[in-house]
């Protein structure tokens, strides 16, 4: 089922958790909710759980307001960091447990329920563990029952909050590429929240990235890597070298190098980004002028910290392994892709790749 | 204690680095004998013995003297009133605390704390200065023929006190430590609220609620002092099995005295091995609300 989000605001006694976040959510996609801590992602998700209530904006899911709906009207199957499996209850109990509450009329034979627990134990790869008890679980077993719990009601939407986040690193990684297989079996809207940006990158059809109760930008892993909306994404996510420099005359300059045209009237201080991988050692007219300061081993690549004349500190930069080049050694840095930000507005981007300025 | 019977052996030549010597071992756990024994099984056999001095049909007899049935029926009546009384507002209060932030929190729970910090003595006379002939209801009582001081709801209302916070104290720390989660995935999956508290809520709080029901019932069973400033100790009316045990006692009657206060220890001894019981089965959850 869609979802459409207008103008969503929460408001914690005095301070902001969420102003006016807009996000449609189209039908069968997996989307995450990806920030820092106090980003307040888990807010948007509680809400459209039904767990908070927003102050101000509304919630569709389809054409059907959620103003009005309690949580238990919405159907939403929600998966918590901790699990939240009831422990005095078997794993077939936990799962069959949202099936097992519904009113009579509208109750499931207990027949029907068995088959049903069977069908996503099947789901889940837990074939055998009905009897068990959460404690008998492995934290990811136990995040499959609750996944499993969640599906059982055949909810409109699956809300995962920091579903991996309690697990080790490598569990965490099976889990991420059997919750993508999951959902593209099942098709579910699924939304899910993350701090963790290889996990959001990895699963994702799209990413919102959420900065102080504000989507900052909403697109696909490819774009939210390779063509960060703001600053913030460009810290945020992946490495990012960051050089101030100034606007004169319509041109973006580092030190006497041209890098990009602006457009008259932006002038004065601004920011540009560029990541390493999109920066190469080159004399060529287009590339800035530097001294190379230091160089480390970084995993399968080399990185260089280099000092660009006419700019302030240090820019980090993938080095090929061959080259012979030591500390001190003056070089030419052309950047194939970046971003320059006045105010924190993006005022140009420029990709040589694709030769678009 | 089971890993030293399994170490003796072999003492001395790879015994923990942090283990203390055989010979302190052994004045320790002496030492800790012989206080067990001279302050808890002596007094306790001796309840038992002097209870049983003219034998067991000597026993029946005294237990069978109506003021003393007297004293254990208003005893349970007691325990019978103040146990679902607490069982409900400890749930409450606990569910209201670790479930919601609202202003004055802090306040209830300093204000559940209070009756241990208060002697029992005055918060049995802050009652008689309040509802006693001359307190500030008093008047107001008499003129309605309530009789509140010296009666059963006095006895009632001093031990409502002392065990107020006995099953709150209990729940606040194993709610708060739980958290919520569970209760929403339930609200989330369909349950109505009603439902989740007792399918969700209900299981989990189980053995932290009948430990501390446990507690308040020994509390309110044996509770004195508050109890000995409102009661008036009136024979076969208001006392209790406690100010029975006195009463007899200052009679001189160490038998019959012997006898009640055998009943009272057989409580207690029932309600310690119920209580080792629950700690056994429930060893994990009560280890995790200790750190708190």
């Amino acid at each position: 089922m869609d979802i459409h989000i207008r103008g969503l605001r929460k408001t914690f006694g005095v301070s902001p958790a969420l102003h006016g976040v807009d996000l449609d959510i189209a039908s069968g996609e997996l989307i995450g909710l990806l920030g820092p801590s106090g980003s307040g992602k888990t807010t948007l998700l509680r809400i459209l759980a039904g767990l908070e209530t927003p102050t101000g904006g509304d919630i569709h899911f389809g054409d059907l307001d959620m103003a009005g709906q309690s949580i238990q009207e919405r159907r939403v199957g929600f998966v918590f960091q901790s699990y939240a499996l009831f422990r005095h209850m078997t794993v077939a109990d936990n799962i069959a447990y949202g099936l097992r509450v519904r009113p009579r009329a509208t109750r499931p034979s207990a027949r029907a329920i068995a088959s049903r627990v069977e069908e996503l134990l099947g789901l889940v790869q837990l074939t055998g563990y009905e009897g068990r008890y959460p404690g008998q679980l492995s934290g990811g077993q136990r995040q499959r029952v609750a996944l499993a719990r969640a599906l059982a009601v055949e909810p409109r939407v699956l809300l995962l909050d920091e579903p991996f986040g309690a697990l080790d690193a490598q569990v965490r990684k099976d889990l991420r590429r059997w919750l993508r297989e999951i959902h593209d079996r099942t098709g579910h809207t699924t939304v899910f929240v993350t701090h963790d940006q290889d996990e959001a990158l990895e699963m994702s059809d799209r990413v919102a990235v959420l900065n102080r109760g504000a989507i900052e930008q909403v697109a696909t892993p490819d774009a939210i890597y390779d063509d960060p909306a703001t600053p913030f994404i460009y810290g945020f996510i992946g490495d990012a070298n960051r050089v101030e420099i100034n606007l004169r005359g319509g041109q973006a300059r580092i030190g006497d190098t041209v890098l990009a045209r602006v457009g008259a009237g932006k002038e004065g201080p601004a920011e540009l980004f560029f990541r390493p991988e999109h920066a190469a050692i080159d004399d060529g007219p287009r590339s800035a002028r530097g001294t190379l300061v230091a160089l480390r081993r970084f995993g399968a690549k080399r990185r260089g910290e280099i000092r660009l004349d006419g700019a302030a500190g240090d820019i980090e930069l993938d080095l090929p392994i061959g080259a012979a080049l030591k500390p001190g050694d003056r070089l030419g840095v052309r950047l194939d892709r970046f971003a320059i930000f006045a105010d924190g507005r993006r005022v140009s981007v420029l990709d040589l790749a694709t030769r678009a300025a | 204690m089971s890993d030293i019977a399994v170490r003796a052996p072999t003492q001395g030549r790879d015994r923990d680095a942090t283990a203390e010597s055989p010979a302190a071992r052994a004045i320790l756990i002496g030492l800790a004998v012989v206080i067990l024994t001279l302050f808890l099984f002596l007094p306790l056999a001796t309840v038992f013995v002097g209870a049983f001095e003219r034998g067991i049909t000597g026993y029946l007899k005294t237990l069978g003297d109506p003021d003393t049935l007297a004293a254990v029926r208003l005893t349970c009546i007691v325990a019978a009133i103040c146990v679902p009384v607490h069982l409900t507002f400890g749930v409450a209060a606990a569910w209201a605390i670790s479930r919601f932030d609202f202003v004055g929190k802090s306040l209830l729970v300093t204000l559940i704390d209070l009756p241990f910090s208060v002697s029992p003595v005055i918060a049995g006379l802050v009652y008689v200065l309040l509802f006693g002939s001359r307190g500030v209801f008093g008047p107001w009582l008499a003129a309605h023929d309530i009789q509140i001081v010296f009666a059963v709801p006095g006895i009632v209302l001093a031990t409502l006190f002392v065990t107020f916070p006995l099953v709150a104290r209990e729940l606040i720390p194993l709610m708060q430590q739980q958290g919520s989660d569970d209760e929403q995935a339930a609200l989330t999956l369909g349950a109505s609220p009603f439902t989740m508290f007792r399918k969700v809520t209900l299981p989990n709080i189980k053995w932290g609620l009948l430990y501390g029901v446990l507690l308040c019932n020994a509390r309110a069973v044996g509770e004195f002092g508050a109890v000995a400033v409102l009661s008036g100790h009136i024979r076969g009316a208001t006392n209790t099995m406690p100010l029975h045990v006195e009463a007899l006692y200052n009679d001189y009657d160490m038998t019959g005295a012997f006898v009640v206060a055998s009943l009272l220890a057989s409580l207690a001894l029932v309600t310690l091995a119920i209580k080792t019981f629950l700690e056994w089965r429930y060893a994990d959850e009560i280890a995790r609300r200790r750190r708190h």
